[in-house]
């Protein structure tokens, strides 16, 4: 399969005419029969072939167990998941049971949606042209709904999807984060926001490889899942042709302040994007924004802080800490009057109860290999991967910003005084990590390396003192040729065009 | 003379440009060529690994012959070298080994092998640089279509050894110029013709800086130096000490391309990863 680079992915892509993969069609549900019973109605007509379609109902504990209705796909199947202590809920009762599914492609659906026949195809694409993508379907949110399953099932046969409804409304933040990230294949940082669970599909592969949903997580779980198949360098792709109506009102709209109490600690343990939710409080996080590596060898603890105090300036943000030194050099004979390590044993003695930190030794003459530095950083959900000599006096978040604004996989920064830094980003570590072949070459083919002088550094973050010089160089040169009423007319025009177009720019 | 066409080419010439460029001239060249003179090789070493990759790119040269000397400034032989060296005598190419001590500095040891050796022609080569097959013949195609009396390489491309990277370098002028007339050109890539550098007093007896007191010897005595190409030549700036600063960074600057590792292409021949 051709490698991939960055979240580009092809834009023509056309319904297989002949496609080969299987798919177990997975939804998970507690009640709601009435709805299911129109999904499965819109299932039976999808135009995916049947026989490489299988579709699961989870019954997670319904009062009334679910029931099989008439008008539902060939081959679907119940799977009554027994609810006992600390087994309930749909993480729990998804997990389990898609464990057991051997279907080359999952696709996930919500019990209260309506889908186009063509839906499951246009995923199905995706999967037939690389393993990597997790496929978002278009959805419209709908108020009221009269047609029953026999209904629907002439509508969908006679092309009349779209005519079903002929009020419907998207959520905004949605649909314009998907435009503004372009189709995602720009996310940012926040793209994963688009994950949701009504329907997405990923290979059965990707989903063991992320280990499904977090079972500590009751609901939001397919946005902190989102979040992870971010990290995972997977290309997240929203599909504007598959089509499909959710009825009624999501539940978040429905019950916003209590599901906001309830979800937001709980998401934010895992997801350190929601720094502004982490900013209240002044805690510990289960994942961290940063993984932090530093060699203190030849650096001293106002060095540390000041890092640590560059990086962590956005509030709600964390970090965890690798430590490297000759660490066991300190367990030597010492007078604290005569100390040779004396920098180094501050650090220790001031950080060692701190959970963040974690020491690594390496020897006093140790040169660190690109390569050896990558092997030091273990797979994680956090979205940035930082390393920096101690002793070089380099802004990390800027250099996090600057990463994050070209879009590179790795950014790296060296001074004149050979001190080097370098931000890697999370997708692409993760990536990587998973091709085979060397590391450091799988994230420069696939999301690129970039190495700049610190001076250039400096330059590209004070972009605003070199706009300023850069205009008033201009006004001196242009000024000089002002030697007429009609110079003085064209030199004025020029600059308020000048103006027109930089405040346009920003609007 | 043939065309130096190289020399038009500026920070814009892609890689496949200066490849294409590189290989009408060497055919050119070539052309005219019916038979090389004797060549020298002097290498002064203290690095036992530095020197088994040397000595894998000397065995790939194409010139046909040519005679090694090498200088062991410290270190004996090991069971790899004495393989390597096996295979280049197989090759029909002689190599004289030298012990020095630590009271000889690299201006002597070079200075001394350079008169032990018996070639038209000396070349120096650095154990810690990257050449590839097709280095010495170039450098001795380019002087003799020149008639200079040392060639030796631009600077295009070096490999940032922390930073596992390897930058490409091209620019009219400056370091980066090829295929010109100029005083300076890479240590490690000097061709010189023997008479020329025995009135230069070879490359002196000092520390640091014999590749200077070559060069000027040369120049001060009216001799010429010619640029050639730098393609199939990496110069590698090697990790140093944290109290020694070399600002390798500034080769960050005005680079053309980076890619990481080195570069690959068969001009550069195989790179051992």
């Amino acid at each position: 399969m051709k490698s991939t680079y960055r979240f580009e992915r092809p834009d023509d892509l056309v319904i297989v005419d002949k496609p080969t993969l299987t798919v177990a069609i997975v939804v998970a549900c507690r009640g709601g029969q009435e709805k299911l019973d129109l999904l499965l109605a819109s299932l039976a007509v999808q135009n995916y072939p049947s026989t490489l379609t299988k579709l699961y109902i989870i019954d997670d504990g319904s009062e009334t167990p679910i029931k099989l209705p008439q008008l539902r796909p060939k081959r679907t199947e119940i799977i009554r998941y027994r609810n006992r202590n600390g087994h309930w809920g749909k993480t729990a009762a998804t997990n389990e049971s898609v464990a057991k599914l051997k279907e080359d492609v999952l696709w996930f659906v919500d019990g209260d949606m309506v889908f186009d026949p063509d839906h499951l195809a246009h995923h199905m694409k995706w999967h037939h042209n690389h393993d990597d993508y997790a496929v978002l379907g278009w959805k419209r949110f709908v108020a009221t709904w009269s047609y029953t399953p026999q209904a629907l099932t002439k509508s969908l046969k006679a092309g009349n999807f779209l005519d079903l409804h002929s009020e419907s409304w998207g959520k905004e933040l949605w649909e314009s984060r998907i435009d503004r990230t372009r189709e995602l294949t720009h996310p940012g940082l926040d793209g994963y926001r688009a994950f949701v669970g009504a329907t997405f599909s990923l290979r059965n592969s990707q989903w063991r490889k992320l280990g499904g949903y977090n079972r500590e997580l009751i609901t939001g779980e397919d946005i902190e899942l989102g979040w992870r198949a971010f990290m995972a360098g997977l290309r997240i792709v929203p599909d504007r042709q598959a089509h499909s109506w959710h009825l009624g009102y999501s539940t978040v709209e429905e019950n916003k302040e209590s599901i906001h109490r309830h979800n937001d600690p709980a998401l934010a343990q895992f997801i350190p994007q929601m720094h502004s939710i982490r900013a209240r409080h002044d805690y510990q996080w289960k994942v961290a924004t940063y993984q932090l590596l530093i060699d203190v060898r030849n650096s001293n603890l106002l060095q540390l802080q000041t890092h640590l105090k560059d990086l962590l300036e956005l509030a709600g943000t964390s970090a965890e800490i690798q430590l490297l030194a000759p660490w066991g050099l300190l367990q030597d004979r010492y007078s604290p009057l005569n100390d040779e390590l004396a920098d180094l044993r501050e650090v220790y003695n001031w950080v060692k109860g701190d959970s963040r930190f974690t020491f690594v030794e390496i020897d006093t003459k140790a040169q660190l290999s690109i390569d050896y530095l990558l092997s030091q950083f273990s797979l994680s959900a956090s979205p940035y991967y930082l390393f920096v000599e101690g002793d070089f006096s380099i802004n990390l978040k800027d250099l996090v910003d600057n990463l994050l604004a070209r879009e590179d996989g790795l950014l790296g920064i060296a001074n004149k005084d050979d001190r080097r830094a370098f931000a890697l980003f999370g997708p692409a570590f993760a990536r990587a990590n998973r091709t085979r072949g060397d590391l450091y070459r799988n994230v420069s083919s696939q999301w690129g390396v970039h190495w700049i002088t610190f001076e250039k550094f400096i330059e590209l973050n004070h972009g605003k003192k070199s706009r300023l010089k850069r205009f008033a160089r201009y006004l001196k040169r242009e000024g000089k040729k002002v030697n007429s009423p009609r110079q003085l007319f064209i030199f004025i025009s020029k600059l308020l065009r000048l103006f027109l177009r930089k405040a346009s720019k920003r609007g | 003379m043939a065309l130096p066409a190289l020399n038009t080419l500026n920070r814009l010439t892609s890689f496949s440009q200066e490849i294409e460029a590189i290989e009408s001239l060497r055919q050119i060249r070539r052309s005219q060529n019916s038979s090389y003179p004797k060549i020298s090789v002097v290498v002064s070493t203290l690095r036992p690994d530095d020197l088994a990759n040397l000595l894998r790119q000397i065995a790939k040269q194409t010139l046909p012959q040519f005679e090694l000397l090498l200088g062991l400034h410290t270190i004996d032989l090991n069971s790899e070298h004495k393989k390597l060296i096996g295979q280049l005598k197989k090759r029909k190419i002689s190599v004289i080994t030298k012990k020095f001590d630590s009271s000889k500095n690299l201006g002597m040891i070079l200075t001394s092998l350079a008169q032990l050796s018996t070639g038209e022609f000396v070349a120096k080569m650095d154990d810690d640089d990257y050449y590839g097959p097709e280095h010495l013949r170039d450098l001795v195609d380019a002087a003799i279509d020149t008639g200079a009396d040392v060639v030796g390489r631009a600077m295009n491309y070096v490999y940032l050894e922390p930073l596992q990277l390897t930058v490409r370098r091209f620019s009219a002028s400056g370091t980066q110029a090829v295929e010109l007339w100029s005083d300076w050109v890479c240590g490690g890539t000097i061709l010189v013709r023997r008479k020329q550098a025995e009135n230069a007093g070879w490359f002196g007896n000092g520390h640091t800086a014999v590749d200077r007191f070559l060069l000027s010897g040369v120049t001060n005595n009216g001799g010429k130096i010619w640029r050639t190409f730098g393609a199939g030549y990496i110069y590698r700036r090697t990790f140093t000490f944290h109290t020694y600063v070399t600002n390798y960074s500034k080769y960050l600057n005005g680079a053309n391309e980076q890619v990481v590792g080195l570069w690959e292409h068969p001009i550069f021949g195989e790179v051992k990863r």
